[in-house]
């Protein structure tokens, strides 16, 4: 038996802080009485969130906001809130922004979800860019009736998961790695000739997820894999892994990971001399990689979903998000799916909203419906989805852009 | 110097204090018999979710307060596993990830759609998890025991760092064999098995059943693990951990079979880990590496130093300010709180005291990490053998 | 089960020959070998010296600190990370970055180093009265978990400064193919030339502090007795500032190192290496000078030369006695590294408990 008793008046005295701040916090979140996004049919109606005069919609952002990985998420963040600002008010109601911190992080997900769907007027959520974090809060979002628009995460699991339907519930504005990655093979072989690729990832489910896809058709295409090498993010240090891919002096060397890791690899690589192609995808292809790779980036191939460069919206969107966030809109990856992301939802609340006696009702479920039907010209492309929430190719474009790195910018490739 | 720096710190008057209030409801409880106070304690938190705002109505502590409450408990239950090898056996183990992940595996590699291992729909097998979660607590231990073993011989800091390392080759390995493991994809998809459904939910109307059977069911695994601990603690095994941690040579020439010991902390330590690991699963749903990572360890340690050593509501205390303090600071209720010190900001129309706590929130962290240190090395609240053998330290020094 | 130390007569070959055995073991597996070619073993060993020597630097801070304090001072990670960040702002603010002028570039580098060690150094004299002095009589653990405080508080603060991006070490010190020096045999790098040279000389600018300076003395007098050290007039204090200075030096200097090498700097590079750095002056004999030295470089060379021979190593012998043949053998990728890392760790430890060289035997204050 514990011999101390000071813990219970401890306890004690921290419970009574809580719930000393958990009532006086709690005075106008209860007035609204109807709308409790939480509730499986609480409160009034079949999950509908009902607004009140004075009150705004609220339009939830899940993404690491703080540690190693902010710059990730503040991008998200901030392509939400100018997308915000720019779509203005429905029906004379506000739409507010809400962020919490899942810190890319499984046990971060939950307690953010939660915190997220603490808010009576959450109507949506945007995110989460990280797989882990969205394969363990889809349950929650799902019996919460709450729609997840996903801007980052290109996992293909997250849309095709084991053991069940896909969710409902979640959508992405982002480009899978099934689709990538086969692009990917084929862009290898047929454009660039290559017979034997070296394959290398980041550990994380992204690079996995999308080495895996690349690997298996780059072989059914004919190719050969010589190795296949992984490293942990944040790994600065590759001379060990650039020796055995200039052992194996393989035709091509494939990256399947983010940026940071991918700059200091071909760095790396070309400092040992290896003088063939490189191919990366939509982790890597930022303005980031450009900076820190240098000119060791210079001819490098990298993929990237949709088609960019003659949309009006897309160039408007760079400048916009230029001067709203203070650095360029592909320094991190994402930001103009976040926006589009933002977008199918105000479109959505657009078209289910109604006002009753004042108040802005949005039924939930209409609401997931009428995502589920987005058929819009967004930053980043075209936007519709298919019925496992993955975005679909506009009838008659490539979903898959590649580019080559050269002058320190990016230019388009012709491939179909 | 050390003095000085102690009664200047702004927390010494916070302890001070909280030792008057503890001293008096000592006094005030004291005569009540410990399994009441047990039991009453026990209800009070039970009835957390229950507790209804007799201001605005509906219940006081909701769901993003049951998450929480819910993560540190899970804490505190690992931190109480801990305190077993480094607070009661004195064994340096910054390895602890290793014990939780093996209990999460466990269940996930069973319960999984996702996972290698199994090929049946596991939905059909609601009791699995009832029949997993003992078998946590012999895997757990024979987990520790293995991994003990190696490392009998190495003292203090070496330890150290081979348990160091062995967190990380858990770690390594669960993210790169994939197919033994389904690799940094993780697995998920695994349902809650259904908690036997408490009467009490019914009386009032819930908002989340899930969450509240989960967090209730914690508090009472909790109270179970501290009871087995404080049993140990205070059996011939204790005894012969504390003789262990004082001085190991002298305890092995006393006649104390070191080895046993040290293998049987590993070993409960490490149950009481997979245990919580298991119990993460089931109510994370998944199971994905990222969650076992170094810090995780460092956190438990942590926790366990600053609560006090050996010491479990110190553990407890820990795992509330560490893993609950922070979480917290993310509400809203927090941000209103600091809201209302952004007149004294003289930033106040661009910056919010609460968005910049909520990005800085590690800063702080870190900086409380050592202040909590430097004002109570021997923890918040060390158990009071503890107190009695640093004072006497530092009056000879 | 406890080890009792070595005698001191016996200590150093033991050491020695395990040091011995281990290099003999590469060498009979590179002559294995795999059809990777002599080349391969020897680039490889390249890259594991090169990495090794900066691991070797860091690990110094560790296990001088330790020697004094037997405390392990998980913010070191940290010093080398304020380091490359002190060495980044002369580099690009000072000297003009990318733009300075070639015959600038030595100069500039060596400014950079005494730059980062001097902000090592400060911050490392600040953190010790403040997050250390206090807790020296404190329990075991108290002095980690505030280190350990430290350390989040100042990749985060750094984090928080830099908005948790990357910076750029300016690309000056020439680097890319056919910058090497033809040995026939082999090619080094000049930066490979350049880490692997300094690091070695700064380690035996130490060695010979340690050993023949006034003040290397103290050090080792407190570090094999505080008590008795205070009563023969050393001042304690200052000694242990002395030391922990020497260390943080020595860290920020690997800083910048890193920086030149491997240009993208951020809040949280310090914890990784801090961690491999720390398993290199456990391996060598924590408290041991050389020890650090020499387990630094065998961290570096287990991470690239020692998990490429497993692989090899593996693969006949597992066609041997199971019948199997792997491509690659254990198939252990580079992302396995800092498994082997730790295995070799656990592997001499379990030989050998008090680290390769065995440890400075000093007893506690």
């Amino acid at each position: 038996m514990p011999r101390s008793w000071k813990w219970l008046s401890l306890l004690a005295i921290v419970l009574l802080a809580f719930t000393a701040f958990a009532a006086c916090g709690d005075d106008d979140e209860e007035d609204t009485g109807d709308g409790e996004p939480t509730a499986t049919g609480d409160g009034g109606g079949e999950n509908v969130v009902v607004v009140e005069p004075g009150q705004k919609i609220q339009v939830g952002v899940t993404a690491v906001l703080a540690g190693d990985l902010e710059a990730l998420g503040a991008t998200v963040l901030a392509a939400t809130e100018l997308a915000a600002q720019q779509l203005g008010d429905i029906e004379g109601f506000e739409v507010e922004i809400v962020s919490a911190d899942d810190q890319c992080d499984a046990s971060g997900a939950i307690p953010a979800a939660q915190q997220l769907l603490a808010n009576e007027n959450l109507v949506a959520v945007i995110g989460s860019i990280c797989s882990g974090v969205n394969v363990t809060v889809q349950p929650t979002y799902e019996q919460a009736h709450i729609t997840q628009v996903s801007s980052g995460s290109t996992a293909v699991k997250v849309t095709y998961p084991e053991g069940r339907d896909p969710f409902d519930t979640f959508l992405r504005t982002v480009v899978h790695d099934g689709v990538q990655g086969v692009k990917q093979a084929e862009f290898a072989t047929e454009v660039l000739g290559a017979k034997t690729a070296f394959s290398a990832h980041d550990t994380d489910a992204y690079g996995t997820g999308l080495k895996d896809v690349f690997n298996a058709n780059f072989a059914e295409l004919g190719g050969e894999i010589v190795g296949t090498q992984g490293w942990e993010k944040q790994q600065t240090d590759f001379a060990a892994l650039v020796t055995s891919v200039t052992t194996a002096a393989p035709d091509l060397v494939y990256v399947a990971s983010f940026d940071p890791e991918a700059a200091a690899f071909i760095t790396q690589l070309r400092a040992a001399g290896y003088e063939g192609d490189f191919l990366a995808g939509d982790g890597v292809i930022t303005e980031q990689f450009l900076t820190l790779a240098g000119a060791d980036a210079e001819g490098a191939y990298l993929s990237k979903p949709a088609p960019i460069g003659e949309s009006e919206a897309l160039t408007k969107f760079q400048a916009d998000f230029e001067a709203y966030a203070g650095y360029p809109w592909d320094d991190q990856p994402y930001a103009a799916e976040s926006y589009d992301a933002y977008t199918a939802i105000f479109n959505a609340i657009v078209e289910v909203a109604e006002v009753v006696d004042g108040n802005l009702e949005i039924d939930l479920d209409a609401m997931n419906d009428a995502i589920h039907a987005s058929d819009f010209d967004g930053v980043v492309g075209h936007i519709a989805f298919d019925d496992h929430g993955d975005v679909v190719a506009a009838p008659g474009k490539p979903q898959i852009v590649f580019f080559k790195a050269e002058g320190g910018e990016y230019v388009p490739q012709e491939f179909e | 110097m050390r003095n000085r720096l102690r009664n200047s710190v702004l927390l010494k008057p916070l302890a001070d204090g909280l030792s008057v209030v503890a001293e008096r409801s000592e006094r005030a409880y004291g005569s009540v018999p410990n399994t009441l106070r047990l039991l009453l304690l026990a209800a009070l938190l039970i009835g957390v979710p229950f507790y209804e705002d007799p201001v605005a109505g509906g219940v006081i502590f909701d769901d993003r307060w049951l998450s929480v409450f819910r993560l540190v408990g899970l804490y505190i239950m690992l931190g109480i596993g801990l305190n077993v090898v480094v607070g009661y056996a004195g064994l340096l183990d910054l390895g602890y990830v290793a014990f939780f992940a093996s209990g999460a595996y466990l269940y996930a590699l069973l319960a999984s759609p996702a996972s290698p291992a199994i090929d049946f729909p596991i939905d059909q097998v609601p009791w699995l998890f009832w029949v997993i979660l003992p078998s946590a607590l012999v895997v757990g231990a024979g987990i520790g025991v293995f991994l003990g073993i190696p490392v009998l011989p190495l003292r203090g800091d070496y330890l150290a760092i081979v348990t160091l390392g062995f967190g990380e080759i858990i770690r390594l390995f669960l993210v790169n064999k994939t197919d033994w493991t389904g690799g940094s994809q993780g697995l998920y998809g695994i349902k809650a098995p259904p908690l036997p459904d408490l009467p009490l939910i019914e009386v009032t109307e819930l908002k989340s059943t899930a969450l509240t059977e989960w967090y209730i069911f914690l508090i009472i695994g909790i109270f179970l693990v501290a009871f087995c601990a404080g049993r140990l603690r205070d059996s011939r095994i204790g005894r012969a951990w504390e003789a262990i941690r004082e001085d190991e040579e002298v305890a092995s020439a006393m006649g104390i079979d070191t080895v046993k010991y040290k293998l049987y902390a590993f070993a409960m330590g490490a149950a009481f880990g997979a245990l919580g690991g298991t119990l993460f699963a089931a109510f994370q749903g998944s199971a994905i590496p990222d969650s076992f990572d170094l810090l995780v360890s460092i956190n438990v340690v942590a926790i366990v130093v600053i609560g006090g050593m050996g010491s479990t509501p110190g553990v407890v205390l820990g795992a509330v300010i560490l893993i609950g303090i922070p979480d917290f600071l993310r509400f809203k209720e927090a941000s209103d709180l600091l809201g209302l010190l952004d007149p004294l900001v003289p930033f106040a129309d661009t910056h919010t005291w609460a968005e910049d706590l909520r990005q800085n929130r590690f800063i702080v962290f870190g900086a409380l990490l050592v202040l909590i240190m430097v004002s109570r090395p021997t923890g918040l609240i060390p158990s009071r053998r503890r107190k009695i053998e640093f004072a006497a330290a530092s009056e000879a020094s | 089960m406890s080890s009792t130390p070595a005698h001191p007569a016996v200590r150093v070959p033991a050491g020695w020959l395990l040091a011995g055995t281990l290099v003999a073991i590469f060498v009979i597996v590179a002559v294995i070998d795999d059809g990777k070619g002599w080349n391969f073993w020897i680039e490889q060993a390249r890259n594991g010296l090169t990495t090794g020597s900066l691991y070797a630097l860091i690990a110094l801070g560790y296990t001088m600190v330790y020697g004094v304090l037997r405390m392990i001072n998980f913010a070191h990670g940290e010093v080398f990370m304020i380091g490359a960040f002190a060495g980044w702002v002369v580099l690009t603010e000072v000297f003009g970055g990318d733009g300075m002028s070639d015959w600038l570039i030595a100069p500039a580098i060596v400014v950079a180093m005494l730059a980062a060690a001097l902000a090592s150094a400060s911050a490392v004299v600040v953190i010790e009265r403040f997050a250390y002095r206090p807790l020296r009589h404190a329990p075991r653990l108290a002095p980690l978990i505030s280190a350990i405080g430290v350390s989040i508080f100042l990749s985060n603060l750094f984090l928080r400064l830099t908005d948790a991006r990357f910076k750029q070490y300016p690309r000056i010190f020439p680097q890319g193919p056919g910058e090497s020096i033809d040995l026939g045999f082999t090619d080094i790098d000049y930066i490979q030339l350049f880490l692997v040279g300094s690091s070695i000389v700064m380690m035996l600018a130490l060695f010979l502090f340690v050993q023949r300076t006034r003040m290397g003395t103290s050090i080792r007098a407190v570090a094999e007795n505080q008590e008795v050290s205070s009563l023969m007039g050393i001042n304690v204090n200052q000694v242990i500032v002395v030391t922990f200075v020497i260390g943080a030096a020595l860290a920020g200097v690997a800083g910048v190192m890193y920086g030149l090498w491997l240009y993208n700097i951020k809040g949280t590079m310090g914890f990784l290496p801090g961690i491999k750095a720390f398993t290199a002056a456990v391996l060598g004999g924590i408290g041991n000078v050389p020890g650090a030295m020499a387990g630094g470089f065998l961290i570096g060379l287990a991470e690239s030369v020692g998990r490429e021979q497993l692989n090899t190593l593996f693969n006949p012998t597992l066609t041997w006695a199971f019948g199997w043949a792997g491509a690659d053998g254990l198939g252990l990728g580079n992302e396995w590294k800092d498994v082997v890392a730790f295995f070799v760790l656990i592997l001499v430890l379990l030989f050998r408990p008090t680290g390769i060289f065995g440890e400075v035997v000093g007893k506690r204050a």
